[in-house]
């Protein structure tokens, strides 16, 4: 399986997050867990995937991180 | 010097300790994953690790190992610390509480930018929140 490529997610999508930090639809907590997750250079499949963090999911395809989904967006592609 | 005093001095000089890469693939590999998170890792550049030396006096302290705390107080520089760490017993448990008390102040670090209402600070704090989980 190839490790998570991190430094692909898109700007526009890290700032995304960010706002959504901000205005505390994500919670403090679930953003250090992403952190914790993406520090141990993390394993991913091979096509779509999805990992939640409770106040927020990230999704991807292969080692590429595409997006970040609201809580009650539902997950598509394996959950890891 | 005492404790203190070195503490002190250590808060004064702000010195980091800096892990390069290799070193720090080579600690994953022994000690597991938790090496990467031990401080600021450099995602877009060359993967290095940089530990404030505040940071792991503060770990040692917390773990009351005085083997430890002695053989932090005598690092003669930053350089010497993974030196250290490979040959330490009780390097994992350091390791651990390293990568906890990082992981901690990430976490007030989010939790201020959530609250502060200077927009100057907010602005900091994006920064450094994006320099630390994304590199940028």
């Amino acid at each position: 399986m190839p490790r998570i490529a991190w430094t692909a997610l898109p700007k526009g999508v890290q700032e995304h997050l960010l706002d959504r930090v901000r205005i505390r639809a994500i919670d403090a907590k679930d953003l250090t867990a992403l952190l914790a997750w993406v520090t141990t250079n993390p394993e991913v499949p091979d096509g779509p995937w999805c990992k939640d963090f409770g106040t927020f999911k990230l999704v991807g395809h292969g080692r590429t991180p595409s997006a970040f989904l609201e809580k009650n967006q539902p997950c598509f592609g394996e959950r890891i | 010097m005492t404790l203190v005093q070195f503490l002190e001095e250590l808060e004064r000089s702000k010195q980091v300790v800096v892990i390069p890469s290799e070193e720090v693939e080579r600690l994953a590999e022994r000690f597991g994953s938790n090496v990467r998170a031990m401080g600021f890792r450099n995602k877009t550049g060359n993967g290095s690790v940089e530990i404030p030396m505040g940071n792991i006096t503060e770990a040692v302290q917390m773990l009351g190992n005085r083997a430890l705390a002695e053989a932090v107080e005598q690092l003669k520089s930053p350089d010497q610390f993974a030196g250290m760490l490979s040959s330490s017993s009780a390097a994992s448990q350091l390791i651990e509480q390293l990568s906890k008390l990082h992981l901690r102040q990430f976490q007030r670090t989010v939790e201020r930018y959530q609250d502060s209402s200077d927009p100057a600070e907010v602005e900091q704090l994006r920064l450094d929140i994006s320099r630390e989980l994304f590199g940028a």
